[in-house]
């Protein structure tokens, strides 16, 4: 009962650690069978595991084990199965197993064990089995013959290794079956040149691994390589013990300095579950590990490793275990000075070129798109664009950088694609010069430079017009030169706005209209005044002609008054008129003064005025008040005949 | 027209002074001269500062600052190259050469800040600014008024000339004799205008308060053109083109 529950938990535990090591092969759906062991070399006190497994077979039957001639088996046969699909191919196993242990040390060979697939009797490879006579695993490399046992992993031989016997150091075990290594392809380079750094687990032990610590790679550019996720592990042999071996890290690295660089450890923390004898609780054991019960017997029966793993009380112990991989000095050379073209811009490795304008044909209107690929192994990732020199009658913009590179590619290969845009500002032909990549190969330790052909551009004028300004000013990216010549030379820049001669002449205008004004004005009164002058002419000739009437006003001789008054209106119309006195009447007088366009008023006034001095002539009325009031009145006709008459006249 | 403007300007404002300096203008182009030569024989610093020399002296030519700013930018100093294509810009606004090399200037100032693109009616301004120099603007307008003033005596005092044809006319150069006056005021007021600085130092902290103690807000680059809005105690307080506002010391900047 007891041995069927362990055996159970063993079966557990090999299926999980059987469905870890078998994930690496995959095989087509033909049947095979085939054996395995856990380790070809054993000590004599040493049980290990012989499998034959049944791959992909429907129908099997009649299975026939060898014969153990020099083996005893302790345990089995026990069956397991797996089954897995990978990629939708499906790779199912069934595994006998027997736990055996030797019975005297030696060389034996194991036959195969035969079986009936589909109807076929089919036999198993026979493996060679090493028995020596210490329990310390000799160390020296065995030459490992089988090469099946190289292809594949065995099943479980961790299995065997999980468990810790009695006399074994914990750590020296741990230490043996449990490490990080460091891969490297090539620890002298050029800078840029790539390495590859592998990080791998070598595990012989039921293990819970994690990474805490990933190297940095300082002074590296890196690219990681992807990993099976979950890690598959593979095997590989150390020392004549096959390991298993799980991939952490797969880097690319680019050095970016020269000098000694180191790959920094990468850290792993373990559980490694080690099946462990239970001592404290075997009562049978304590008294069989008496020495006096030893001495008796000469070794305890249960010395034998059979009865630690199987009768014993087994127990697990996780034990943690940190491993950290060694540090890896690398050796960066500087790339060499001698001989470095100016076209060099750091790409390592081996490079072609190819440079593609899109259209040839084209007008001012459009713009085209050089594309430089640049193909090859190296340091792909980190190649600067190569200078592109333009004529300046084209105008540049910065390259767009494109990378397609190989996934998973080691070394590092594919391709960087730069599109220059570069647009025509003028039309005609032109020519872009050839471009230029130099890299640096290191497997000749030479510079090598690529050179593409001139690319012979005829680009006719488009429907746009060029900008003027373009096209007579140099471009506009273009810094001017500097201006000769004579200059006009100043201490200070006067401003005229602010000067008192802006303002002077601002009223200059002003002062010129104001005086017109004035002048104007003073003309215009000068005029008016002429027709007051005129007015008093006409007084003075009345007042002359009205002088003797005067005198006799004032002498008071009233006849000769109005005789003289009479006289001299009659005197004055003869002589403006050019009329004869003789001829003068009362009628004609009125006729000319109608033609001459005479006010009415004035006419009868005159008319009145000569009425009133016949009047009185005849009627004398002696007065003086009367006689002052013709003076006035005939003064007063006169003045304004003659002012009429003036006035007519202009 | 402006042909005619600039023969009076000339005429009218330098007649004064001119015979004095033509003693003087001889050695002055001499030495302007020479720092062309050097400049064409791509020794920099020193037509640098055989330029500045000339500059120091209290010459204003717009050509001479501009190659000076042109030495300054092979230099490559951003600050005075910029200053220097600023006050050619400034001494005449039609400088063509100073204005494209200022473009080029400012594309090296770091992180520059890219004034407001402006509106169609402030680009429009800037042209009509750009019609005459400010002098050219206050002789335009002496010209416009005088002919104003002509047309209107005519029409007041001769009586052939009183028709209406002519007071339109007057009432279209009455219209132009006002925009000539307020350019020229606005010119004046613009060449008065010592309210922008450029930053002449590499870079220099633009403190929070006027105080050296006070914390950094920005940085402000190298030929940044910037307003100066306030002056306390060895500190400006400056604006820059995209608003931001701080104080900085007196001495890491230079007025326009």
């Amino acid at each position: 009962m007891m041995k069927s529950l362990v055996c159970i938990r063993k079966h557990f535990l090999l299926t999980l650690l059987a469905c870890l090591s078998v994930i690496a092969n995959v095989y087509a759906q033909t049947s095979r069978f085939f054996t395995t062991v856990s380790s070809n070399t054993v000590a004599q006190d040493q049980p290990f595991q012989i499998n034959f497994v049944i791959e992909n077979a429907k129908d099997v039957g009649d299975f026939r084990p060898p014969d153990f001639k020099y083996f005893n088996v302790l345990q089995g046969p026990n069956q397991m199965q797996s089954s897995q699909w990978v990629n939708g191919q499906g790779t199912e196993q069934l595994i006998v197993s027997y736990v055996l242990m030797p019975k005297q040390n030696g060389s034996f060979t194991i036959a195969g064990a035969s079986i009936r697939i589909n109807g076929n009797q089919v036999k198993s490879n026979p493996v060679n089995i090493e028995v020596t006579k210490t329990t310390v695993r000799p160390q020296s490399s065995q030459p490992y013959s089988q090469p099946q046992q190289h292809a594949r992993p065995g099943g479980s031989n961790s299995d065997v290794d999980a468990f810790l016997k009695s006399n074994e150091d914990v750590n020296a075990k741990l230490k043996k079956n449990l490490f990080v290594r460091v891969d490297v392809d090539k620890t002298n380079v050029y800078e840029g040149e790539q390495i590859t750094a592998t990080y791998k687990l070598f595990t012989r032990l039921p293990t819970n691994s994690a990474v805490t610590k990933v190297p940095a790679f300082k002074g590296f550019s890196t690219r990681d390589i992807e990993l099976p996720n979950p890690p598959q592990p593979t095997t590989e042999m150390v020392n004549g013990v096959p390991f298993r071996v799980f991939t952490i890290r797969k880097t690319m690295l680019f050095p970016l300095q020269s000098g000694t660089l180191e790959l920094d450890p990468a850290e792993v923390d373990n559980q490694v579950r080690l099946i462990v004898p239970g001592n404290k609780n075997n009562r049978m054991r304590d008294v069989f590990d008496d020495p006096a019960f030893k001495d008796a017997w000469g070794g305890s029966p249960f010395d034998d490793p059979f009865f630690d793993d199987v009768f014993a009380r087994q127990e697990y112990q996780d034990i943690p275990y940190k491993i950290q991989s060694p540090v890896v000095k690398i050796n960066v050379k500087p790339l060499p000075i001698a001989g470095k073209p100016a076209s060099f811009n750091g790409a390592v490795g081996r490079f072609e070129m190819k440079v593609t304008p899109n259209k040839t044909d084209i007008t001012t209107d459009d713009a085209i798109t050089l594309k430089v690929a640049i193909t090859g192994q190296g340091n792909i990732n980190l190649l600067n664009a190569p200078k592109l020199e333009v004529p300046s009658v084209f105008e540049k913009y910065d390259p767009k950088v494109a990378d397609q590179l190989n996934p998973n590619s080691n070394p590092l290969s594919g391709t960087r694609e730069f599109e220059y845009v570069i647009m025509p500002l003028e039309a005609g032909k032109h020519e872009i010069p050839p471009v230029e990549f130099t890299y640096f190969d290191p497997a000749s330790n030479a510079y090598k430079t690529l050179s593409s052909d001139p690319i012979k551009l005829d680009i006719a004028q488009g429907k746009k017009s060029v900008k003027t300004k373009l096209a007579t000013a140099p471009g506009r990216n273009e810094l001017q030169g500097i201006a000769v010549g004579p200059q006009s030379w100043q201490l200070r820049i006067p401003l005229f706005f602010a000067s008192v001669w802006f303002w002077l002449l601002l009223l200059l205008p002003v002062v010129v209209f104001a005086g017109l004004s004035w002048y104007n004005k003073r003309k215009d009164y000068w005029k008016s005044n002429a027709s007051l002058l005129k007015h008093k002419q006409a007084n003075k000739v009345a007042l002359k002609r009205l002088e003797l009437a005067a005198r006799y006003l004032k002498e008071g001789k009233d006849k000769a008054f109005y005789e003289e008054t009479s006289r001299a209106v009659w005197g004055y119309i003869s002589h403006k008129f050019h009329i004869p006195m003789a001829n003068l009447s009362k009628q004609v007088v009125q006729d000319r003064l109608a033609t001459e366009n005479i006010n009415q008023q004035i006419t009868s006034e005159l008319f009145a005025l000569i009425d009133n001095c016949e009047i009185a002539l005849y009627a004398p009325s002696n007065s003086h008040d009367v006689r002052k009031n013709t003076y006035e009145q005939a003064i007063q006709v006169i003045s304004d005949l003659e002012g009429a008459l003036k006035k007519e006249a202009a | 027209m402006r042909q005619v403007i600039r023969k009076w300007g000339l005429i009218c404002v330098l007649a004064l002074s001119s015979l004095a300096q033509l003693k003087a203008q001889a050695p002055v182009q001499q030495q302007f001269d020479a720092a062309n030569v050097l400049f064409r024989e791509q020794k920099y610093a020193e037509a640098a500062n055989a330029y500045q020399h000339l500059i120091d002296s209290g010459y204003q030519a717009d050509n001479l600052y501009y190659n000076a700013g042109n030495a300054y930018l092979k230099l490559n100093k951003t600050g005075p190259a910029v200053y220097s294509f600023e006050k050619a810009l400034k001494l005449n606004p039609n400088n063509q050469a100073a204005a494209n090399n200022l473009q080029i200037a400012s594309l090296r100032i770091k992180d520059n800040v890219d004034p407001l693109p402006l509106l169609f009616f402030q680009e429009w301004f800037i042209t009509l600014e750009k019609i005459h120099s400010p002098n050219g603007w206050a002789i335009g307008c002496i010209v416009v008024f005088w002919i104003l003033a002509i047309a209107f005596m005519l029409y007041r005092f001769v009586p052939r000339f009183h028709h209406k044809f002519i007071r339109w006319g007057m009432y279209g150069i009455t219209v132009f004799f006002l925009g000539y006056l307020t350019m020229s005021i606005y010119v004046y007021s613009v060449a008065t205008d010592d309210s922008t600085a450029i930053v002449m130092q590499t870079s220099s902290k633009v403190k929070e308060a006027p105080d050296a103690k006070s914390r950094d807000m920005f940085e402000a680059r190298e030929g940044m053109k910037v307003e100066i809005l306030d002056t306390a105690a060895g500190f400006s307080k400056i604006q820059l083109a995209d608003g931001k506002t701080g104080w900085i010391p007196v001495q890491s900047i230079k007025v326009l």
